[in-house]
């Protein structure tokens, strides 16, 4: 090996070799300047050139708090860091067993649906229907609803998007037995609840959809009515292929999108990936919508191309913007780390981080003092959580999980001991879903505990388990001056002494928020003479022990976790969490507490029933429910963080404060302009 | 020898059963399942999770699913991955080996031929200052905490002085309109790089019989630049050749860094293998009878001070295959590594299985090569044996 490595040839050979390298990399300069001009004529009309200077209407700003699309060159590649792969590129896959946050954003922006939520108003508008969504008819013993489409929709080919195209999606999800987020989709088991039984195209451009029980807001439109819409064309022949083989799904997943041709109906479409190091997607110059105008008001109202869809419209205006596609190309380059992904956006190398997991203390300093980038800090759709085991003691006993609410200072743990990373929440409903909150209801539920010092949280919440008769071996005692000395060793209504209680929460290489508000909690519970023990416990653990499945026994004590709340612009999460139906260990469902309670579950009930154009009731119904939970407590609501992404100063995009962050619109890609 | 080699091979295949057989039910016994994905989103109904279930076979019992495992691997069946279903787990690690073969082996092959020669020449420096800054240079790299030192490359070479690129293996915007995959280039380099080492071989063979020092020598050269022209005209009329130099340039900085850490190691190894072989008898024999110093540097010392490096060499070459998680992270190179952390982190068993299986028969492999070089190498142990 030695003289291999000492023979003259040898190194003349490699030195040979690493010139042909470099000499083909300097003649790969001038190809790649041919290839990247023939792929802007592929991926379209548009063409591509450094001189590209043609723009798009600025729109005015009539308030402060505007933000427009900026005058625009069109014809750009939009470069978006990620960090992680997607796992196929089949759009059947992505909505079933693979869905990740990856897919969607490469492929959430290129199927249409009758009707999206648009952002930042979080309005239920029309995408391919025409006007609001139609309301359900009762016909015999099942429901009816009926909705036209727009004849001038169509696919990335040209061809037009029919009612045939819905129906095919449908029969396709149900004949295949399409799972994943399919089903909530389009619920067409027997065990769905209403469930949609058929389908059907009346002509080419109105469909109706039947159901064997009434559709309230949640099922329709906000179900079935955003579900993602199939071009029936490049896939009919794989589902007739998959529907005559033995595992239909898996034929379907398994199909190579690209090579058959998949269509798009949204502002882009997929060209094809290198695996683990870019996606690439491309502008949809047939898209239907490009040059569409929104409107948001300050009021709530929405305006859609000058026809107002929401609200009395008028004032002063929030938000303003046009669709493109204004870019050529997005690139989604794959990182293998968040250091590596935030040292090449402050090198300019990509515009965009979209990251769904934010991003740590050291990498945020490391962006904000980035002169090239800009910040957009929002808050998230979700919260975290204490949750009690209603099933058993003392968890079942609500004196107890008052008290502890009582104790726990969220304004302290928040500010003091998470540096004021996270924010307190005293409410389900997440604050950034400004037209579901309730402010003057969560401020009145904080007053009850903002404010307190430790010594009148420890007076409270030993008052209360005093009267939900609780006791303890040694009393606490209070001095002359009011302090009081913590009891020792609490015993409950039975009788019996409480054994030491385990809270179960991420460790702190998960998630160090929640691992440290566990100790805190632990120390709390502690001055309310409760033998308590926060367990750092792995994600995968506390969900075994918390869903074990059917028929299973549960018996946690207290868990720590998060929820990320689906759609926002219609929300059923406190039906999912808290209904009777939906305990886990007769459903698998999100009741992981135990919670039970008639009223709660007729509140819930009733929610359902109520037709999207009963907004305004379904508003009251969602804090008639908030005012149970707060009452009864099954979770003490702990914080949430906002979601902090950076992007060059090179990108403009409609607007940045958004529920959840520009990620959650899969970088915007219809719309940002550079 | 066969008798050696032969029951070798029997504890090979009864270890390689009970090694599959602890990797099952370990990596089955994590709590939860892939359908718990599931669990985070509230819309999506409790029917799902039961129809993943079904469909991935999680809701039959353990042993079932171990015998069907087991049976699946011995003939070469390693499933359908969860996370990427329906997609074949042969396929996903064939997708991502050339990758990690690629850059590791790069990497294992100049931090050894570097590291050797170091590692050589500061043992016959000893109480020099040369041997002193390169003992002090070694142990650091030896013992710095590699994926801070990892970081600070890329930061520095990549970032601060721009010379590399930020990690990733090539540059999207070269590759959208690329007629080729990445790996049919990276097999291509790969292939070729086999070639040239192959001729290389062939050259050393056929020359090795001309007797006289001299005409050997010429004979050498001229072959091994008529090797090199070969190659050099192969990657310019390369239609592949733009693809291959940007995976180059994208080379150089992981393996860079890979070289300095490994090579230090090496360099510890040769220079402490050297030393010992310095206070043997035969080299003051050597001395005592007049030979040259180079002499017995590199053809009594040194040959003598390269069994345990050769054995280290083969049986790092099985490392090589499962690549490093922490490099491949860092510098967003997506080998096996990397698939097998997604794996794990997805509890996508079959994929995860699928790689330490593969990991482990070539560890199991490799340990045999090095056995039976060791044999060859050292006759003491063949006479043992």
């Amino acid at each position: 090996m030695t003289r291999l490595w000492r023979n003259r040839s040898v190194a003349l050979m490699v030195l040979l070799v690493v010139l042909a390298m470099v000499a083909a990399a300097c003649t790969s300069d001038s190809d790649d300047t041919t290839t990247t001009t023939a792929a802007a004529g592929d991926g379209g009309e548009t063409t591509t050139t450094a001189a590209a200077t043609e723009t798009t209407e600025a729109t005015e700003a009539t308030d402060a708090t505007t933000t427009t699309a900026a005058a625009a060159a069109t014809g750009f590649t939009y470069t978006l860091g990620m960090t992680s792969d997607i796992v196929s590129n089949n759009y059947w896959a992505y909505i079933g067993p693979d869905g990740t946050v990856y897919m969607q954003y490469v492929f959430g922006p290129t199927k249409p649906s009758l009707f999206t939520i648009q952002y930042p108003g979080l309005i239920v508008a029309p995408d391919v229907a025409v006007g609001l969504p139609a309301e359900p008819v009762e016909e015999g013993d099942v429901w009816t609803i009926t909705q036209s489409m727009r004849p001038d929709y169509v696919w990335s080919d040209g061809s037009p998007l029919t009612a045939h195209d819905v129906v095919f999606t449908y029969t396709t999800v149900r004949d295949a037995g399409l799972g994943g987020d399919w089903i909530s989709a389009y619920p067409y088991t027997d065990t769905s609840e209403p469930q949609l039984t058929n389908v059907e195209a009346v002509d080419d451009y109105t469909v109706k959809y039947t159901y064997a029980s009434f559709p309230g807001g949640a099922v329709w439109p906000h179900n079935t009515g955003v579900a993602s819409i199939m071009p029936k064309a490049p896939w009919e022949a794989i589902v007739t292929e998959a529907l005559a083989s033995e595992d239909p799904g898996a034929t379907i997943y398994g199909a190579d999108a690209f090579e058959i041709g998949d269509l798009s109906g949204g502002p882009v479409n997929y060209n094809g990936r290198e695996e683990g190091a870019f996606v690439e997607n491309v502008a949809n110059t047939a898209y239907s919508n490009a040059g569409m105008e929104h409107i948001f008001y300050v009021n709530g109202s929405y305006e859609q191309n000058g026809q107002l869809y929401f609200g009395e419209g008028g004032g002063d205006v929030l938000s303003a913007y046009k669709d493109g596609p204004f870019l050529d190309r997005t690139a989604f380059s794959i990182y293998g780390d968040q250091a590596a992904a935030m040292l090449a956006l402050a090198d300019g190398e990509i515009d965009y981080w979209i990251n769904p997991l934010g991003v740590s203390p050291g990498l945020r300093q490391q962006g904000l003092e980035a002169e090239n980038l800009d910040v957009a800090v929002n808050p998230t759709n979700g919260f975290r959580y204490l949750a009690f085991n209603l099933r058993k003691s003392p968890g079942k006993f609500l004196e107890y999980r008052q008290a502890l609410a009582y104790m726990i200072d969220k304004e302290f743990l928040t500010k003091n001991v998470l540096q004021g990373v996270a924010f307190p929440l005293y409410v389900l409903v997440p604050e950034g879903n400004q037209a579901w909150y309730n402010e003057e209801f969560a401020e009145e539920v904080a007053a009850k505990y903002v404010g307190l010092d430790e010594n009148t949280r420890l007076q409270l919440a030993n008052e209360t388990l005093v009267a939900g008769g609780f006791t303890w071996e040694t009393d606490p005692v209070t001095d002359e001056d009011g302090v009081i000395t913590p009891g020792v060793g609490l015993i409950d209504p039975d009788g019996v002494k409480l054994v030491q209680q385990e809270i179960m929460a991420p460790p702190a290489s998960y998630d160090p928020l929640r691992a440290t508000a566990a100790l805190w909690i632990e120390g709390w519970m502690e001055k309310l003479g409760i033998d308590a023990k926060a367990n750092p416990t792995d994600f995968n653990t506390i969900v075994a022990k918390v869903w074990p499945g059917i028929g299973e026994e549960i018996t946690f004590d207290t868990y720590i976790l998060g929820w990320s709340l689906g759609n926002p612009a219609w929300p059923t999460f406190h039906e999912s969490f808290f209904h009777t139906r939906h305990w886990a260990e007769t459903d698998d469902g999100g009741n992981a507490t135990g919670y039970s309670d008639a009223e709660f579950d007729q509140l819930a009930d009733d929610m359902f029933a109520l037709k999207v154009s009963e907004q305004d009731a379904a508003y009251d119904k969602i804090w008639e429910m908030e005012a149970k939970l707060v009452e009864d407590l099954p979770y003490i609501v702990l914080f949430d963080t906002p979601i902090t992404e950076f992007f060059t100063k090179d990108v403009t995009f409609p607007f940045t404060s958004t529920l959840s962050g520009i990620q959650a619109l899969a970088g915007m890609q219809g719309n940002v302009a550079k | 020898m066969v008798r050696f080699i032969g029951k070798r091979l029997l504890q090979m295949g009864l270890l390689f059963i009970v090694f599959l057989t602890i990797l099952f039910f370990l990596l089955n016994a994590q709590p939860g399942d892939i359908s718990q994905q599931f669990v985070g989103n509230p819309d999506i109904p409790p029917e799902a999770k039961e129809i993943l279930r079904a469909r991935l076979g999680l809701d039959q019992p353990l042993f079932f699913q171990y015998l069907n495992y087991v049976k699946n691997v011995l003939t070469l069946n390693l499933g359908q991955s969860f996370d990427h279903f329906p997609r074949p787990v042969s396929e996903i690690l064939l997708q991502a080996l050339p990758r990690t073969l690629y850059l590791f082996l790069t990497a294992t092959l100049l931090s050894y031929l570097v590291g050797f020669q170091t590692g050589k020449l500061v043992a016959w420096k000893r109480d020099t200052p040369i041997e002193r800054f390169t003992m002090v240079g070694s142990i650091i790299l030896y013992t710095v905490f590699y994926p801070w030192f990892a970081i600070l490359m890329l930061w520095f070479f990549g970032s601060k002085l721009g010379l590399f690129p930020l990690g990733k293996f090539l540059d999207p915007e070269k590759w959208f309109d690329s007629p080729y995959t990445a790996n049919q280039v990276f097999n291509m380099m790969l292939l070729s790089a086999l070639v040239a080492a192959i001729l290389v071989g062939a050259v050393y063979w056929f020359t090795h019989k001309i007797v006289e020092p001299k005409p050997r020598q010429r004979a050498r050269r001229l072959l091994l630049a008529l090797v090199a022209i070969g190659m050099v005209v192969f990657w310019m009329v390369s239609p592949m050749s733009q693809y291959a130099a940007d995976i180059a340039y994208h080379t150089i900085l992981p393996v860079t860094t890979l070289t300095l850490v490994f090579y230090a190691a090496i360099t510890l190894l040769t220079r402490s293998s050297m030393l010992e072989t310095l206070r043997e008898d035969y080299i003051f024999t050597a001395r005592a009878k007049g030979v040259p110093e180079k002499v017995i540097r590199d053809r009594h010392a040194a040959r003598n001070a390269l069994l345990p490096v050769t054995t280290s060499f083969v049986l790092s070459i099985a490392a090589v295959i499962g690549g490093g998680i922490v490099t491949e992270s860092i510098f967003s190179w997506p080998g096996l590594g990397l698939t097998l952390l997604n794996a794990v982190t997805a509890e996508d068993i079959p994929v995860a299985m699928g790689a330490l299986a593969f990991i482990g028969f070539l560890a199991l492999v490799a340990h045999l090569i090095a056995d039976i070089l060791y044999a060859v190498l050292d006759p003491r142990i063949r006479v043992e044996s």
